[in-house]
């Protein structure tokens, strides 16, 4: 099919854009190459890296009139913003209408160019060709002049993919909400180009004593549980140790403890005292420390991997990615000299989306309240009108957990195991739920209906999800809060970058923001509104509170509840170095 | 609803969604962009009886995806297995139309120690197993998802009516003709039924006969001796 008999495609000029470039872990991207073809005249143009630093923009319109089409597009506007290009007004991303498309569906290929254009039953280079012209790429600075033109070729032969993948899509994409994922591709880059600031000195101490340092905060927390034999989690132990306890502990079908951190999670919920013993299998289970992408001027730089996720959210590298190992880690986020960051989150984001969407009156005005939970707590007369979370903080964080849960669509057994009660209390406390807000209930079972009916679910903004041949009702359930919880990340995070706004992280439900210090209480106020807005836009008109914490050089950034840690490694590490 | 900040780029793209542009309807200055011989189209080239050298149809050469081995149809199902089972509270599902494709027999549902079986009772083990076998008629359901079990719907014994059983009958007959759902009312003490409020396409029947489907089903769950490991559990023998 030609590009100019696609009816629908509302651009005077398509340019289908790749380019090349070296990425070294938490460094910025470092253009190679780009080739771009119009796909209505048909005419490619190939450019090396010279060309490229001599041009002061693109050299194609990227007005308004014009498309730019690319495969996960974030990297290439990486490479407009690393070459100081204005950027396109309109960008097509087949990546994310490609996961659009197909999210949910079982893939044979995969979510690549190539799985996307095989998917299609377009042809195009083998994935092993693929990977020896990238390694050509990464692992070297200067090449042949018969290896420059190899590594053109490879560019233009995903341009080519791209110019047979567009008319392939184009009649399936919906174009005003392609458009904003195109717009979100920008501020993707604008996010992994600032990346989070780290203190590299500590980062590099932690990093050269790691292994001794490994072994002495096994010794120093162990002593306390006695479960480790070396640097090795010894399970028969750590039965013994529960068994002494009387501590119910979840097992998998055949019979053996469960070990997963979400196990602890659950676990750490009801008998803190494993809190320590979890924080430790999360710093040296996964290693993760070693991994983090951090760049040569202190800032921890990685894919965020957007729409990665089934519900559309970003699903980065937790090795690579600051926010992705033990908590106590995010203490090596420290804010350069003279600036300052901000942490701010949505509060209470889905249970927000679930009384705006379902138009529950009584759990919007339940999230009004400024704490749904005790709002659950009186309204299911479980506490009295004039109860406070230090009066009756026990039975709040009971509600927290069914209303939380009920989004995740958790049942009554999951429930009583997690509270700590039993099953029957449990279905009583979902009751009181059901009762309070019918509306909401009544909205869910209609949205997981209609869903196993149509085979699709779909968020406001139209990211899509098949229901697929063995639908998990819990996830059917929560795919509305979480889809709308990143279209109002999306959102927010377009608005921000827009407006010049360093976001250096998109996380979860929250941004890191960076600022100078004489500006970082303007832009967290411009921020917060921003994403107010964002919120608005999702819910049609429910205000979401946002909250923030500021830390202003020369502190550092502490996650709640993980500075005792913190301090234990702080402590561990002079200790290792002055033994060394 | 787009925010304020959206509305002027969203709201001009959506303009332009709905009006032509300017190249629109124009005439057709160059052939497909997939035509490797630039002035001939595909539909001219197969029509073309004399080919000059191989490479001037290079589409007819050409590997189709899952010739190739890559994309749709790489692989099939060759060992399937078919649950025996109720249709699911929230799945909704039709019921195969055909007389043909149901079958009324006995049947043991296992349901001890959080087992959740059914077995094939055969005919020489009837007797041996009476007040253990339940009437069912067998009957093929496919879900919207396209998955297809058999649905064991229990037959009254003796008469007795249950409003649960009477209730599913009604569903069963209602999925032959539309997409139906049951999901069981402990308040009423019966299932609610619902159908979906759009229209869905009807599911396409695998075309494979009933003895296929059963042998399927119930591989491995046919009750046909006094060895079988149900009939010594009973027995006390196990």
């Amino acid at each position: 099919m030609d590009c100019r008999q696609l009816p629908a495609v509302p651009f005077k000029n398509i340019y289908a854009v790749d380019f090349e470039y070296r990425a070294d872990p938490g460094e910025r991207p470092w253009p190679l190459c780009m080739v771009v073809k119009d796909l209505l005249t048909d005419a490619e143009h190939r450019y090396w890296r010279d060309a490229l630093l001599n041009m002061r923009a693109a050299p194609f319109d990227v007005s308004h009139d014009s498309l730019v089409v690319a495969y996960s597009a974030s990297a290439e506007i990486g490479c407009f913003l690393e070459l100081d290009w204005p950027l396109p007004m309109n960008v097509l991303d087949l990546y994310a209408e490609h996961r659009v498309e197909t999210n949910g569906r079982e893939l044979l290929c995969g979510n690549g160019l190539l799985g996307a254009l095989a998917c299609r039953g377009l042809a195009h280079i083998d994935a092993g060709e693929k990977e020896t012209m990238r390694r050509l790429v990464i692992e070297r600075f200067e090449w042949l002049e018969s290896e420059k033109q190899a590594i053109l070729d490879y560019c233009a032969s995903d341009v080519a993919g791209l110019a047979a993948l567009f008319p392939a899509m184009a009649p399936m994409i919906d174009w005003p909400r392609a458009l904003l994922r195109g717009r979100f591709a920008a501020a993707l880059a604008h996010m992994e180009r600032a990346g989070v600031p780290i203190d590299l000195p500590l980062h590099q101490r932690l990093v050269a004593n790691w292994e001794p340092l490994k072994l002495a905060l096994i010794t120093d927390v162990d002593a306390e549980f006695g479960i480790y034999d070396g640097a090795s989690f010894k399970t028969e132990r750590f039965a013994r140790w529960l068994i002494e306890r009387d501590m119910p502990w979840p097992r998998l079908p055949s019979g053996r403890l469960m070990l997963d951190d979400e196990t602890f999670k659950q676990q750490t919920m009801r008998w803190p005292e494993l809190k320590r013993l979890r924080e430790l299998r999360a710093s040296l289970g996964r290693m993760r420390l070693t991994g983090l992408a951090v760049g040569a001027d202190a800032r921890n730089r990685c894919s965020l991997r957007a729409f990665m996720a089934a519900t559309g959210r970003n699903q980065p590298s937790n090795t690579e990615f600051i926010f992705g190992p033990a908590k106590w880690m995010r203490g090596l986020i420290r804010p350069p000299e003279g600036w300052g960051i901000a942490y701010i989150d949505f509060a209470a984001q889905e249970i927000a989306i679930a009384a705006a969407l379902s138009a529950d009156q009584r759990m919007a005005e339940a999230y009004a309240s400024s704490d749904p939970y005790l709002a659950f707590a009186r309204e299911a007369r479980l506490v009295p009108a004039d109860a406070t979370i230090e009066t009756h903080g026990a039975v709040r964080d009971r509600c927290k957990a069914v209303m939380l849960g009920v989004n995740y669509g958790m049942a009554s057994n999951a429930m009583a195991f997690r509270l700590g009660v039993t099953p029957i209390e449990a279905r009583v406390l979902l009751q009181l739920h059901r009762r309070a807000y019918p509306q909401f209930w009544r909205w869910m079972d209609q949205s997981v209906s209609r869903a196993m009916a149509t085979n699709e679910m779909m968020s406001v903004f139209g990211w899509r999800r098949h229901v697929g041949r063995t639908p998990k009702i819990p996830s059917l359930m929560n795919f509305p809060m979480q889809a709308n919880g990143a279209e109002m990340m999306r959102i927010a995070a377009i608005a921000a970058t827009e407006a010049g706004i360093e976001v250096v992280a998109p996380v979860h439900d929250a941004f890191m923001i960076v600022a100078p210090l004489h500006r970082l209480d303007e832009d967290v106020a411009r921020m917060r509104a921003m994403m107010t807005a964002a919120g608005r836009a999702v819910t049609a008109g429910l205000d979401i509170r946002t909250e923030a914490k500021m830390v202003r050089w020369p502190d550092r950034f502490m996650s709640e509840g993980a500075e005792a840690m913190w301090l234990r490694v702080m402590a561990l590490l002079d200790y290792v170095e002055v033994a060394q | 609803m787009t925010p304020a900040y959206l509305k002027d780029r969203a709201d001009s793209v959506l303009d332009e969604a709905d009006s032509p542009s300017e190249d629109e309807g124009a005439p057709l200055q160059r052939p497909s962009m997939f035509n490797l011989n630039p002035n001939i189209g595909t539909r001219e080239m197969s029509e073309v009886n004399v080919q000059k050298s191989i490479f001037d149809n290079l589409d007819a050469l050409r590997l189709s995806s899952s010739e190739a081995g890559v994309g749709a149809g790489v692989d099939r199902e060759v060992e399937s297995t078919i649950a025996v089972r109720r249709p699911r509270p929230r799945e909704y599902f039709m019921v195969h139309p055909d007389p043909a494709m149901s079958l009324t027999t006995a049947v043991v549902f296992d349901r001890e120690e959080m087992r959740n079986d059914v077995f094939f009772v055969a005919p020489n083990m009837r007797d041996m197993l009476v007040g253990e076998t339940r009437p069912v008629l067998l009957v093929p359901a496919i879900t919207r998802q396209d998955v297809m079990f058999i649905w064991p719907l229990p037959l009254p014994v003796d008469g007795r009516q249950n409003d649960w059983h009477e209730r599913a009958r009604l569903a069963l007959e209602r999925g032959k003709a539309r997409w139906t759902r049951m999901a069981a009312d402990m308040t009423l003490g019966t299932y609610r039924l619902y159908e979906p409020v759009e229209g869905q396409p009807d599911p396409v029947w695998p075309n494979r006969p009933l003895e296929e489907i059963l042998k399927v089903a119930f591989a491995g769950k046919v009750i046909d001796s006094v060895d079988h490991p149900f009939v010594r559990r009973i027995q006390g023998r196990a």
